[in-house]
């Protein structure tokens, strides 16, 4: 099933989050650890995620791994993930995971969980694996498995204990691009952003509308009769109907023009909302998460995006 | 900018809309109509007209008008019938027509202030 970009993404109410973990052995010593320059970016069908390791864990090798999870918990696979993933990612700045949701999206009905985990890597590079990555990395040693020593000193209660906001720019909502749509055919402006069906009202306009021109016409042609009658019973007749004719057509128009009236108050209103909740959507929906999952039994920092 | 060419587009519509409304209003009317000469001799015939909706105006006078040319009005000949205050059929009968010449022939009401006349009909007495 086929869904436009905004309809499926307002129709789904698709809520990501993306939790960036990063497990290593100096990580795990230190408890004031900062990715600096997480973000990520939404353009068009992309989520871009970029991120830095931290400074003295440049040069190391790390295995990055994704995992998706729907609220029960159960993983997704997911398929257009690339990027600084995968193993032996240089550890160092200017890390980008892309994630193609225009691909992916048709798996996704519920609010998602996406954790990006690092740790070093543990195992020596073969030569394929030497070729297969930058050639920068063959002067870098793997750095050791450090985990199961740094475990302890890891408070086990520490997950969500510090949170920051970040803001991203989400996409703007014009009341223009609402309201215009909607003069076309009511309530698709909103429909286009909330995905509720309320174009229902434009059904209803131009139903409305369609009965005043049907019945219009039909208060013409009496009127015709009325005027061509041939006598005085046909022309009492005629002239009835007409202006019962017309008396509908008049009450379709006002309830038309009312429906549209309505709509443009509605959109008015709609926008300014839709406008408001997008800005404090956009202050909210990216923040900085640090602290420990006891299930894994690792240090957590990361960033969590919601859309 | 974009908000006052939202604002002015939709006073554009919204005035559209309102005169739209006033494009047909079913008035009454004063509607009268000749029938089809009949019995025409070659000096003389028969009229018939009907007032199908006097508007409930009295009418001062109603009747026939006639003359040579298209269109004739009360400054040619007319049968004069007297006021009516109520739809109905009425009758003529003309005389001393010439055979051969063309007539234009419509019935008329008027009150004071307005002359109404109907369809016309044509006839040539052989």
């Amino acid at each position: 099933m086929q869904h436009s970009r905004y309809d499926y993404l307002n129709v789904i109410r698709v809520l990501v989050m993306i939790g960036f973990v990063f497990m290593g052995d100096q990580i795990c010593r230190s408890q004031d650890i900062v990715i600096s320059n997480a973000k990520l970016k939404v353009k068009k069908d992309f989520a871009i995620i970029t991120y830095n390791f931290p400074v003295k864990h440049h040069g190391g090798l790390f295995d990055v791994s994704v995992t998706i999870t729907d609220p029960d918990g159960n993983s997704i696979i997911n398929r257009a993930l690339s990027g600084d993933l995968g193993k032996y990612v240089l550890g160092g700045a200017g890390k980008v995971i892309f994630w193609d949701l225009n691909i992916d999206r048709l798996l996704i009905s519920k609010d998602l969980s996406i954790k990006i985990q690092a740790s070093p890597s543990s195992e020596e590079k073969t030569e394929q694996d030497m070729l297969d990555q930058d050639t920068v990395l063959t002067d870098i040693p793997a750095e050791p498995n450090l985990k199961s020593a740094n475990t302890s000193t890891i408070p086990g209660n520490a997950l969500l204990e510090r949170e920051e906001n970040m803001s991203i720019p989400g996409r703007s909502i014009s009341r223009a691009g609402v309201i215009l749509p909607s003069f076309l055919l009511p309530g698709v402006g909103l429909s286009i952003y909330q995905g509720e069906p309320h174009w229902l009202r434009g059904m209803l306009g131009y139903g409305c509308l369609a009965g005043a021109v049907v019945y219009y016409l039909k208060a013409v042609e009496t009127y015709d009769s009325y005027l061509n009658a041939f006598t005085v019973n046909e022309a009492k007749k005629y002239l009835a109907q007409s202006k019962e004719h017309d008396d509908k057509s008049e009450y379709f128009g006002y309830a038309a023009a009312g429906i549209w009236a309505i709509d443009f108050i509605w959109n008015l209103a709609g926008s300014r909302e839709l406008s408001k909740k997008r800005s404090s959507e956009n202050l909210n929906k990216l923040s900085l998460v640090q602290g420990y999952d006891p299930v894994s039994d690792i240090p957590l920092i990361g960033i969590s995006y919601r859309f | 900018m974009q908000k006052l060419a939202v604002l002015k587009t939709i006073i554009l519509c919204l005035l559209l809309m309102t005169s739209g409304c006033d494009l047909f209003e079913p008035e009454r009317q004063m509607i009268i109509i000749l029938y089809n000469v009949t019995e025409i001799t070659d000096t003389s015939c028969n009229l018939k007209g009907s007032i199908i909706d006097n508007m409930e105006i009295d009418l001062t006078d109603h009747g026939f008008c006639w003359g040579n040319n298209p269109s004739p009005t009360l400054d040619d000949e007319i049968i004069s019938l007297g006021a009516i205050s109520s739809p109905g059929i009425f009758r003529g009968y003309i005389d001393g027509l010439e055979p051969g010449l063309k007539y234009y022939v419509r019935a008329f009401a008027r009150n004071e202030d307005q002359t109404w006349y109907s369809n016309e009909d044509d006839f040539t007495p052989p």
